[in-house]
């Protein structure tokens, strides 16, 4: 098997001991001693309640913040190496794009496509090239009829497919949607989630969804839960939903087709564990009630 | 209003002076200030005036747009006219006295022609930057032609990308400004009535949200674009590469020869021997 | 009378007479009632952001009135103010309105707007503190120094200290996650009850609208598109589905099942309504 693109090894890092000069550090959780790996080309959710330090944990991939102990390997390469340079950080930055809640903060240029154009344009690719990869960004999130317009003045979901394609264009191996979604509405939301999978499916591009809505969690490959600053659970999104009560008292849910049938078990009823999509949840009681 | 306001705001649109590079824009805008400055004939004042219509002729923006954008400078351009006409002392005798003041023809004149020169100065300035340039072009128009003062230890590329930060944020601004001014007015807050001190102090509930709300802004943005690999102008390209063409030529010539005539228009006719009343209308020193 | 708040032929058009004239409310009648948690549904772009600031007088109807306990809140513009102590509107995001130096403070602040004596602010305060559940300590630090979640709480105990009869709150559960998202939510039914008022809940979620309101109304376009008890709003999930608003998951297998000949019956928009009605079948079936 190939190196897995993101590892860490027993990674920790603390807000106060950072003196980190950030506005709203209060609510949030440092991490402890995580020790993750995402394979090439992965669809991960990262779930956890408000400040559980889910987020935390994004910025230290892309080194946003430096760990106070640990390692984290991007593609291979110990990134938390001593003797990294402007350079290196500069790479691992290329390759671990990160898309954020507020669509209105992350957008720089007063037009569409010269925002699109921002990063491709920081790595000093050639005009004809950024061009390309602008038009085949617009493209890919839906929005090639909106170029030359002012971002200002687009829906949040369509800001955020902005933001989006400003890093597709960068062409990295991962994506981290931190919350991207959380700000949207349904519409909005939607076509996010779709863009990410299509991406993931369709492009190979690892994507992590931060998030804390369970029904786009259970749409991932895998699901990593993070309570107070520690990984309390990693494994595929069908036992990560399995145990209700500990979801419940991390602060989370399952979706609800998961809830119910657990809330009728918890009633008496003998109907299946271990289902995890409302079609499976039909099935399940379809055949459990045609019997009665 | 705040958005009633045309002055300073761009009209995007697919005309010659719309496709003019932005370097053009502001060195012709620079030619046209030192032309107004020198002018000082009717005659010249008359050449600057058929130059400020041409211009709006060709950028397609109706002149309503430019009437409108002269209108919230209308009460500065008042008071300067009536300071003018009060303060000019002129030869003869004068038209008509009243207590201390005296008024001149001359002052009458002078006034007329200061005004004039203000608004010729908005309408060409406003024409060739913001009507027709959109703020990013500007700015980077700008940055391109600051570039020399990099050497000498300027941030140029910084501060263009200040500027066109600012640009950006400003409407995201004014709409933040209007939900807490809301939120505000929605728990009994007042802004419109009281004195001037009451009234300042409404402000604090508004001011405080949307400072700590800017850091926060800030904050997120710069994580946002380090993110995307900002490293300042190390190694950056640029997807829109400003680029000189034949039009940008003629019009920076065109734009020098009228310069040069309007200078020669302002200084020669003093030293002219013939003195005929037509002659004497058109130079007429203001 | 049973309303509270009634809205007749109601128009707004953002920028009348400018190129950029928007029509967002087109002709309006909704009435919404005495006691009742409604709940407010619609797209972004729907019109209910402009209704909610009608409510509260903060926008003007470009046509129609709004009857608050019927009476017109134009009837005398210089009196607007006090109709906004009467209907007290929570924003989106609200936490970006706080300012103050103290928590108590920024509490007190419309209470104090309202000209009342400091005891009796003191104790809104306190009340509005404890509804919700904002421990007694909280008071004195800086709005600044808390989490985004008790920032919230203190936006929304801020619109609370002014007993407004009815209480509008947009979207108040955006960005939490699942536990505050029911801690907020879950209060208003009990300050329905406790203080007698009126609520009117915005939100994009139907899960939302199905858990903890008694009525729903459904905007589109500028228009109401249904209204009506939750019960009856949901019964025509279908109506629902397409002006593309989404159904509870739970409510869909429940239809589904339906569907294939089980039949359930109550309220089947809740996971509890959804359970109850399955043990209900299975009871039945087995007699």
């Amino acid at each position: 098997m190939s190196e897995p693109i993101i590892r860490t090894k027993g990674l920790s890092f603390s807000y106060d001991e950072n003196k980190n000069p950030s506005f709203d550090v209060r609510e949030v959780h440092g991490v402890r001693d995580i020790n993750i790996s995402i394979e090439r080309g992965e669809y991960v959710a990262v779930l956890g309640h408000n400040g559980s330090g889910k987020s935390t944990l994004a910025k230290l991939l892309n080194m946003i913040l430096i760990p106070n102990s640990g390692d984290i390997f991007i593609d291979g390469v110990r990134i938390t190496d001593e003797n990294f340079t402007e350079d290196d950080v500069f790479d691992v930055r290329r390759k671990v794009g990160m898309v954020f809640q507020n669509p209105d903060n992350q957008l720089v240029a007063t037009v569409v496509e010269e925002d699109v154009a921002f990063g491709p344009e920081n790595l000093g690719l050639p005009r004809e090239e950024i061009r390309r990869r602008v038009n085949s960004a617009l493209a890919a999130v839906g929005m090639t009829e909106y170029a030359r317009h002012a971002p200002h003045k687009l829906s949040g979901g369509q800001k955020q497919r902005i933001a989006i394609a400003g890093i597709i264009a960068m062409r990295p191996d991962v994506i981290i949607f931190d919350e991207s979604t959380a700000m949207l509405d349904p519409l909005g939301r939607r076509d996010v989630i779709e863009i990410m999978e299509r991406l993931n499916r369709e492009d190979g591009i690892t994507v992590i969804n931060i998030t804390h809505y369970m029904d786009e969690a259970s749409r991932a490959d895998r699901v990593i839960i993070v309570n107070e600053g520690e990984v309390a659970f990693d494994a595929p999104a069908r036992e990560a939903f399995s145990n209700i009560s500990d979801l419940h008292r991390m602060g989370l849910e399952a979706p609800q087709g998961v809830e119910l049938m657990a809330a009728l078990r918890d009633a008496g009823l003998d109907v299946a564990e271990n289902v995890l999509t409302s079609e499976e949840c039909i099935e399940a009681l379809n055949s459990f009630l045609q019997d009665k | 209003m705040i958005s009633d306001i045309t002055l300073g705001q761009f009209f995007p649109g697919y005309s010659v002076l719309h496709k003019l590079d932005p370097r053009t824009k502001i060195i012709i805008a620079i030619l046209s200030i030192v032309a107004i400055f020198f002018a000082n004939n009717p005659i010249t004042f008359l050449l600057i005036t058929i130059i400020a219509v041409i211009l709006i002729w060709i950028s397609r923006i109706s002149f309503t747009v430019v009437i409108r954008g002269i209108k919230p400078i209308l009460l500065i351009l008042l008071f300067t006219m009536i300071l003018n006409i009060f303060m000019t002392t002129g030869e003869g005798d004068p038209l008509f006295e009243f207590w201390i003041i005296r008024v001149y023809t001359h002052g009458i004149i002078r006034a007329v022609f200061m005004a004039w020169r203000v608004i010729l100065l908005i309408v060409i300035t406003s024409m060739l930057l913001t009507y027709t340039t959109s703020p990013i072009s500007l700015t980077d128009g700008l940055e391109s032609l600051l570039l020399p003062l990099k050497l000498i230890g300027v941030p140029v590329h910084t501060f263009a990308m200040m500027m066109s930060i600012a640009l950006r944020f400003i409407p995201t601004l004014i709409e933040e400004t209007e939900k807490i001014m809301n939120a505000q007015k929605s728990r009994g807050a007042d802004f419109s009535t009281g004195s001037l001190v009451n009234r300042a102090k409404a402000l604090i509930p508004l001011l405080i949200p949307l400072i700590v709300s800017s850091f926060k802004r800030a904050e997120e943005l710069a994580t946002a674009m380090e993110c995307r690999c900002y490293r300042g102008d190390k190694n950056r390209t640029k997807l829109v590469k400003l680029e000189l063409r034949t039009r940008d030529y003629l019009c920076l010539a065109l734009s020098a020869l009228l310069l040069a005539a309007i200078i020669l228009g302002a200084i020669l006719p003093y030293n002219m021997p013939i003195n005929i009343a037509f002659y004497d209308l058109l130079f007429y020193k203001i | 009378m049973n309303e509270i708040i009634r809205l007749e032929n109601i128009s707004y058009i953002y920028g009348k007479g400018t190129p950029f004239e928007k029509v967002a409310l087109d002709n309006v009648c909704v009435s919404f009632s005495r006691g009742r948690i409604t709940g407010l549904i619609g797209h972004t772009g729907s019109g209910k952001s402009t209704l909610v600031s009608l409510l509260n007088g903060l926008l003007k109807p470009t046509e129609g009135k709004v009857f608050l306990d019927g009476k017109d809140i134009w009837e005398n513009p210089k009196e607007i103010s006090s109709v906004r102590y009467r209907v007290g509107l929570v924003m989106q995001y609200p936490e970006y309105q706080l300012f103050d130096e103290t928590v108590r403070n920024d509490i007190g602040f419309a209470p104090r707007n309202l000209g009342l004596s400091e005891e009796e602010i003191a104790g809104r305060v306190n009340e509005a503190a404890g509804f919700v559940g904002l421990p007694a300590e909280l008071l004195e630090k800086s709005p600044f120094d808390l989490s985004g979640g008790q920032k919230r709480r203190v936006a929304i105990a801020g619109i609370l200290a002014m007993r407004p009869d009815v209480l509008v709150l947009d979207e108040p559960a955006a960005g939490l996650d699942p536990r505050g998202r029911r801690d907020i939510l879950g209060k208003l039914g009990d300050y329905v009850r406790h203080s007698g008022a009126s609520v009117i809940l915005v939100s994009h979620s139907m899960e939302d609208m199905a858990t903890y309101c008694d009525n729903v109304v459904v905007m589109n376009r500028g228009k109401i598109y249904a209204e009506g008890t939750t019960d009856e709003i949901f019964s025509r999930a279908d109506s629902l589905s397409a002006v593309g608003l989404d159904v509870p998951a739970v409510a869909k297998i429940a239809a589904e099942l339906k569907r294939r000949g089980i039949d359930l019956s109550g309220k089947l928009y809740t996971i509890d309504g959804v359970r109850d009605a399955i043990l209900e079948y299975v009871r039945g079936g087995a007699k």
